[in-house]
């Protein structure tokens, strides 16, 4: 893969401290650039919170990390106004939600009511403080993560919210030779404190503005909306892809074309990103379930059969 | 110098194999020798192997040669061949001088390629497989036999191949001359001990006898075809299309053989020489009007019969040119001798008793008129010796028989009636053709009683042997004739009609006397018409076509148990002929066949060239590159690439991995541009698109 120079010297930056994952970086550059959020599932332990807070040292950004707990509530992560005595003003105190990358740690330990608070914040862009607007900061990107094995104690995301998830990415344990790299990195140093930032917040919001320049034909178009209709059609899925889930496929194809340095989209961007961008929003039946399919497994099987579209004209299949 | 001894014999065994497409040729048409061929063939590649002045020189005066020494003239032979060019021009065939310097052209070209290819396995694989070709295509259909030739022709080309592979790679190695004598060795060994090569190398086609009343052969089927021993009839057989002969000159005419006068109860035997009035040969009284008549017959093997359309068979005109005539018995002649059995077989006597390939015949086709036929007179023509034999009927015949005779005659008054109430008789009742089903009499079953009363089925030889005892006991001097009917029309040559006679036309039919007019042919079988065998004259309408003339072939097609589809032993159908000319050639066949083929196992580079064509000189647009890009798609799918599914780029990776090379990925790139970055086609697409199809088709 060939990126845009900016973008190596971001995956290069990240590179000195997270050993292999290239897949995982320019996945979460990607959501970064099309203005996503991001989800990543995964075991605890594999680097999701080292990915995060590396990603906010490179591209000079401000670092949150929300941990989440049952008991939190919604103005834990807002902020509140509290009464100044000196001032005699009420003062705004702002909440962990304001900063540019948040890492929302283990989103599914808290109560509904706080991660639709959150999410809301994703979607919206801005909170609520007593009334008060309070527009969060630019570039905001979330990077949440769950634990898809601790069940206990867990409030599974709803599909609505799943659903304002741009990308959902899962990290996977590193090979045996990136492992032994690990040890050596972190033997007799921490190679965090030494990452220099690369990328201002500004040529962040330039890339952003750019990504949305990149030419999408109607060839592309054609295989996108394909591919949803696919994931409504097939009898495994009793939800398929939302028009919300189109969007983001083009919406995140792009930014995949941006980040490699192309000015237009291929089906080989929408093929490389529709199981990160379908995965968590696509539902099985309990019966497909219950046989072991995979969201996964069946993206990729539209993949396998899907024709891909050369014309320009518009044709309904 | 041991290079120049190889190509002299590469040469001498490519003029050897060549030589074998003289005598098929040069043998269907109307030349009388073959040698001047040879010469212009062989010489012209003799010549070959001398500088190019002298193989010209060489070639253009044996070609003179050759023609002088054949003609006898130069100047007359360019008037002819001036004619003959005039004739292309006004759209005949060719005749003789074009097809003689066509020859001659022919094998110049041949010399030509032979010398300027040396050595090529391409051209001598091209010439076993055309001479091997040619020589089996003519033995199968026409009248050449290649029986003997196509060994030595196998074995000239073996050498041929050996020789040209001693060329390619010269080598001093032992074992190739080792291997070559081995396998030449095996063929000669395997031909000589193998029992056809004494009689049969030609194949189903042109061969068979039919020999079905054969001693120990009773139960078996026999095969269709013009037998010697007809003791004991009866008994179902197979078809043969085998070619015995074919005639031309004359008309669609039953062609007789001999006629039997013994009917022992199950069959036919010999007659005896019967003291006569009659000449031999002589069929009809004097004052019948005769016509004669000339037949060329040409035999696909030596046969020991004449066969003849009429009466007194009176010359016959051999290959050998020795003319003589048949008439007298047993007259001796300085090359052969011939003669005319009791029966009326012509009989050559020589010591296999077989004929030339080749006869000129004459005889004289009687035409009886309705008053003749119609007479009623006390036989006093025929001596009390042939009477008794003509009228001779088994003691051993059932009473019924006779009884059944006198009940189909009993409105009848002249044999002629009787004759006709007969032939009436079998096309009337439920009496059925087939030569499959057919009952051979056992024990003491007599032949025609089994017939006439339980079985009601058979072929020509249950109805004219019935037909004959029948009018027997009637008191109609009657005799059993074998033959052949008119055969299956060709095609017209030289503006005559041809007729192939074959195994399957053998027949039988009968002759009764009638006091005043002779020996009167009649066609007894169901489903045959007479026409071709009877000629009447109408004092009214000499001139009206025969067919109308007969009411039995008017009759014919009304006839209810006429089967639907005769088999195969040949009704009169006049359209023959015209089908026939109609119908594509075979050699047109052979032709289309080998067209398709060439185009089949090209069909890659043809279709790659068509597309070159057809893309190349497009303008390159979107929708043109898109369908480029589909039909490359189609053709690497067509090579096992898999395409549904796959991005551009994911086949080309693959494509690129599989040949080794970065064009389709080159290609993928100029075609992604243009349509999902939806820029302006870029035309060195089509430079990469014709590589990769070569590369893909090739």
């Amino acid at each position: 893969m060939s990126y845009r120079p900016a973008i190596q010297s971001i995956i290069t930056a990240i590179e000195t401290v997270i050993v292999g994952k290239e897949d995982v970086i320019a996945k979460s550059l990607t959501a970064l650039l099309a203005g996503g959020h991001v989800l990543l599932e995964d075991v605890p332990g594999v680097g999701k919170t080292m990915l995060v807070r590396t990603f906010s040292r490179a591209i000079d950004l401000e670092f949150k990390r929300i941990q989440f707990t049952p008991d939190m509530l919604p103005s834990d992560l807002t902020g509140i106004s509290m009464y100044n005595q000196k001032t005699k003003e009420f003062e705004y105190r702002p909440g962990p939600l304001m900063g540019n990358i948040i890492l929302a740690d283990e989103i599914n330990r808290t109560s509904p009511k706080t991660q639709s608070a959150l999410l809301e914040a994703m979607a919206e862009r801005s909170v609520t403080v007593d009334g008060e607007l309070k527009v969060l900061p630019s570039p905001f990107f979330v990077m949440a993560t769950q634990n898809p094995i601790e069940h206990e104690g867990t409030y599974p995301l709803p599909e609505a919210q799943l659903d304002r998830f741009l990308l959902k990415i899962e990290m996977g344990y590193p090979t045996f030779n990136e492992e032994i790299a690990l040890l050596t990195r972190f033997e007799k140093t921490e190679p965090l404190e030494a990452l220099q930032s690369v990328v201002s917040k500004e040529e962040v919001e330039q890339m952003q503005r750019e990504v949305r320049e990149v030419h999408v034909s109607s060839a592309v178009k054609q295989y996108i909306v394909r591919l949803i209709h696919e994931s409504r059609k097939d009898p495994n899925t009793y939800l398929g892809g939302s028009p919300r889930a189109t969007l983001a496929l083009m919406k995140a194809a792009q930014a995949w074309a941006y980040i490699q340095n192309r000015d237009f989209v291929l089906p080989d961007d929408v093929k490389a990103l529709a199981t990160s961008v379908l995965g968590h929003r696509v539902l099985l039946t309990a019966e497909a379930r219950y046989k072991g399919r995979t969201a996964n497994q069946l993206i990729t099987g539209w993949l396998e059969t899907l024709p891909v579209p050369m014309d320009r004209e518009v044709k309904e299949v | 110098m041991r290079e120049w001894i190889v190509r002299i014999i590469y040469t001498l065994l490519a003029a050897y194999l060549l030589s074998f497409w003289v005598d098929p040729i040069v043998g269907s048409t109307t030349f009388d020798a073959n040698w001047p061929f040879y010469f212009l063939i062989i010489v012209p590649l003799l010549a070959s192997l001398s500088p190019w002045y002298t193989f010209v020189g060489i070639s253009v005066l044996n070609f003179f040669v050759v023609l002088y020494s054949y003609h006898g003239s130069l100047l007359d032979w360019f008037g002819l061949w001036m004619e003959d060019l005039l004739g292309i021009l006004s759209g005949e065939l060719p005749n003789e001088a074009i097809f003689f310097s066509a020859m001659g052209l022919i094998g110049f070209f041949f010399a030509v390629l032979v010398s300027r290819t040396y050595p090529s396995y391409s051209l001598v694989l091209g010439i076993i497989v055309s001479t091997l070709g040619i020589m089996s295509y003519f033995d199968t259909w026409t009248l050449y036999d290649g029986e003997g030739a196509i060994l030595f022709a196998i074995i000239g080309s073996l050498l041929l191949l050996f020789v040209t592979d001693l060329a390619k790679r010269p080598s001093q190695s032992f074992v190739r001359f080792i291997s070559i004598g081995l396998l030449l060795s095996v063929v000669v060994a395997l031909a000589s001990i193998s029992p056809t090569l004494e009689g049969d190398w030609s194949d189903r086609i042109t061969t068979s006898f039919r020999n079905n009343t054969d001693e120990g052969n009773g139960s078996g089927t026999g095969r269709v075809g013009y037998g010697v021993n007809d003791e004991e009839l009866g008994g179902p057989f197979e078809q043969d299309d085998g070619i015995v002969f074919i005639a031309r000159g004359v008309p669609a005419r039953y062609w007789r053989i001999e006629a039997k006068a013994i009917y022992t109860g199950k069959g036919w035997i010999e007659t005896p020489v019967l003291d006569s009035e009659f000449k031999r040969g002589q069929l009809v009284d004097s004052n019948v009007d005769t016509t004669p008549e000339q037949a060329l017959l040409r035999f696909d093997r030596r046969q020991t019969f004449v066969p003849y359309g009429g009466e007194y068979p009176q010359a016959a005109e051999t290959e050998s040119g020795t003319e003589f005539l048949v008439g007298e018995i047993e007259e001796s002649f300085p090359n052969e001798t011939i003669f005319i059995r009791p029966t009326g077989k012509i009989v050559f006597n020589n010591d296999s008793q077989a004929t030339p390939r080749t006869i000129q015949l004459r005889y004289s086709v009687p035409a009886f008129s309705e008053a003749q036929l119609a007479l009623n007179r006390d036989i006093t023509t025929l001596t009390d010796e042939e009477k008794q034999a003509y009228l001779q009927l088994p003691d051993t015949l059932p009473e019924r028989v006779r009884e059944l005779a006198l009940e189909i005659t009993a409105d009848s008054e002249t044999p002629n009636e009787k004759a006709k109430a007969v032939q009436a008789y079998f096309r009337n009742e439920d009496f059925k053709y087939d030569t499959e089903d057919v009952a051979k009499p056992e024990g003491d079953t007599d032949y025609v009683d089994q017939f006439l009363f339980d079985t009601q089925l058979g072929y020509c030889d249950n109805f004219s042997t019935s037909a004959a005892v029948l009018l027997r006991a009637n008191g109609v001097p009657t005799r059993w004739v074998k033959g052949f009917t008119m055969g299956d029309a060709r095609g017209v040559i030289q503006g005559e009609t041809e007729y192939t006679i074959r195994n399957r036309h053998a027949h039988s039919w009968i002759e009764y006397f009638i006091e005043g007019a002779g020996w009167v042919p009649l066609e007894p079988t169901l489903s045959f018409s007479e026409s071709n065998l009877l000629q009447i004259e109408r004092e009214t309408d000499t001139d009206s076509d025969p067919v109308e003339n007969d009411p039995q072939a008017s009759q014919d097609g009304n006839t209810p148990n006429r089967p639907q589809q005769d088999l195969l032993i040949d009704d009169v159908s006049t359209g023959d002929v015209a089908q026939e000319s109609r119908s594509i050639p075979v050699w047109g066949w052979i032709v289309i066949a080998f067209i398709s083929a060439v185009i089949i196992w090209n069909r890659k580079i043809i279709e790659r060239q068509i597309m070159y064509l057809w893309w190349m000189n497009r303008p390159l647009t979107d929708s043109s590159l898109v369908s480029m890009h589909r039909y490359l798609m189609k053709r690497l799918r067509a090579n096992g690439f898999k395409v549904e599914g796959r991005t551009p780029s994911e086949l080309a990776k693959e494509v690129d991995a599989y040949y080794e090379s970065n064009d389709m990925m080159r290609l993928t790139h100029l075609f992604e541009q243009a349509v999902y970055a939806e820029q302006a086609p870029n035309s060195k697409y089509k430079e990469y698109w014709k590589i990769m199809i070569r590369r893909i088709m090739s």
